[in-house]
């Protein structure tokens, strides 16, 4: 699991501790998604959903965002969406904020706190410009920041019930028809090419006569 | 061809104005409208940097509000290509409209194109840095990609001109979020106007070595930079980070302490003036951006480089 995602799953927990509800935790992706998914059960999700599919396969972020969406409503809709920011992979962080925007839900990014106030949720944002704190309505996503919440340990029981208990898994047939997949992605990757090499040409010297050279290019 | 530029206001305006710039490059026949926010800088700077017209946007607190405002607006212009800037407020605008329009958005581009049949190629890092991916959006639009502040110049010099200007006043839609408070952030901006950055990576390995870097920027008049991963491994705060994710910089010199030199990060640094690298793996890909290249331990050439400036203040 990403550090961002332990950051959403965490708050999660903590908010059905707090204020009641349940927590399904919800990844779209093949086999080995289904070890991360034992993982959220072993810190005690009520229940994991694998959304898993070979019409999935090649879905670029808005067709992931779509499939996720369908599923979403198959599921019986929300009050709270918590995702991480972003993969460590692609690292784009458009997912959440699409499935936001497909759902229509009061949607903001990069929080790294959420918490209950008797005027309703709020929850701190970080960006470029500084902290801000928002009030919010339900339904809503939130797209956590990585270190936001430390993630709970497993307990005895809950690594028990992860190898036990059953991943529920959804497959296309299972949703509406939906635009997913390569076939409906609007972006394409045409081509692919090792990064390129040796942008400066480097000259490797002793640490002094580096030194040296920037003291008399006036850098030091 | 009709391209749309999004420019903030904010501490991140400039990608604005670099953008636009983009855009005149990309095809000096091209009408160029940006949609600026009501602080972003003044219509004229945008004219000189290429743009036809713009359109000025009342400042909008709520971004769910904005996206699905600027989704109204562009649906019926239909521009080609449409560029933001992947600032936490443009890479969230940019899903938004995206997924409105039902087109497909590129995020992080460090390089765009056009291609023989007038494509814009979104070219940026893929699968860990490793490989450059080139990406097309061939049958939606806009085609949508966005590029960090600081990847694109301006054009120098900036000589302003002026160009036709409206000012929007869109109505409907209600807000879903409200601002409660705002604490202005420092780290990030001191960094991207440093002349002086020292960053360290991975092979720091702890907060206490941040210390150390972050008392040798000190020393230097300079800022403190990081990776990612030293970010993610949680030895200095995010305010720091260099790179694909973090605060491009263009400093007048670049020490980079134990930085492997991973895409991501480079693309955050290379348009230093000076660049030094330090790593004791003399094949570290860091030293292929590098002016100097200093292989070995980080701790021990840090004290070298103390050594030399407490020395040289005698």
């Amino acid at each position: 699991m990403n550090p961002a995602d332990e950051s959403a799953l965490e708050l999660a927990l903590s908010l059905r501790d707090t204020h009641g509800g349940t927590v399904t935790a919800l990844s779209m992706g093949p086999e080995r998604v289904s070890h991360m998914l034992r993982e959220t059960l072993s810190r005690g999700v009520d229940e994991a959903v694998q959304l898993t599919d070979s019409a999935f396969a090649g879905s670029d972020t808005l067709a992931t965002a779509k499939a996720l969406q369908a599923a979403i409503e198959a599921l019986g809709g929300f009050d709270l969406i918590l995702c991480g920011r972003r993969a460590t992979d692609g690292e784009t962080g458009q997912v959440g904020p699409m499935l936001g925007a497909l759902l229509d839900a009061s949607t903001l990014p990069n929080a790294t706190a959420l918490t209950a106030t008797p005027e309703g949720w709020e929850v701190t944002q970080l960006t470029e410009e500084g902290s801000q704190v928002w009030q919010i309505t339900l339904p809503a996503l939130i797209t956590l920041c990585e270190w936001s919440y430390p993630l709970r340990l497993p307990t005895l029981m809950g690594l028990r019930r992860a190898k036990t208990a059953e991943i529920r898994c959804l497959s296309a047939a299972d949703l509406p028809k939906g635009e997913w997949g390569l076939q409906y992605s609007p972006t394409r990757v045409v081509k692919v090419t090792a990064k390129p090499q040796g942008v400066r040409p480097v000259q490797k010297l002793p640490a002094a006569e580096v030194f040296s050279r920037l003291r008399e290019g006036g850098l030091l | 061809m009709r391209i749309l530029v999004f420019a903030p206001a904010g501490v991140c305006q400039s990608a604005g104005l670099e953008l636009t710039a983009k855009g005149a490059q990309l095809s000096p026949t091209a009408h160029i409208t940006v949609l600026r926010e009501e602080k972003a800088p003044s219509p004229a700077l945008f004219g000189g940097c290429g743009a036809t017209d713009c359109l000025t946007l009342p400042a909008m607190r709520d971004d769910c509000l904005l996206g699905s405002l600027l989704a109204g607006l562009l649906r019926p212009m239909v521009p080609d290509i449409l560029l933001m800037p992947a600032t936490v407020r443009g890479r969230f605008l940019s899903s938004w409209v995206a997924a409105k329009l039902n087109t497909g958005l590129t995020a992080d581009c460090t390089a765009l194109t056009l291609t023989e049949e007038g494509l814009l190629k979104q070219i940026r890092p893929a699968f860990g840095g490793n490989l450059t991916a080139e990406i097309l959006c061939r049958h939606h639009r806009p085609q949508m990609a966005s590029v960090r502040p600081g990847i694109f110049p301006l054009p120098d010099p900036l000589i302003p001109k002026e160009i036709p200007h409206t000012r929007l006043s869109p109505e409907g839609g209600h807000a879903l979020l409200q601002r409660k408070a705002f604490t202005p952030a420092s780290g990030g901006v001191t960094l991207q106007k440093a002349k002086i950055v020292v960053a360290g990576g991975k092979g720091i390995g702890s907060k206490k070595g941040f210390e150390q870097l972050a008392s040798l920027a000190e020393k230097l008049g300079g800022a403190l930079g990081a990776t990612r991963s030293a970010v993610d491994a949680g030895w200095v705060s995010y305010a720091h980070q260099i790179g694909q994710t973090g605060v491009v910089v263009r400093p007048e010199l670049y020490l980079a302490f134990g930085i492997s030199g991973a895409i991501q990060h480079t693309v955050g640094m290379n348009s230093a003036r000076v660049v030094v690298a330090v790593n004791k793996d003399r094949n570290a890909p860091i030293f292929n951006h590098a002016d100097y290249g200093i292989v070995g331990d980080w701790q021990e050439t840090l004290q070298q480089l103390l050594d030399f400036l407490s020395t040289s203040e005698r």
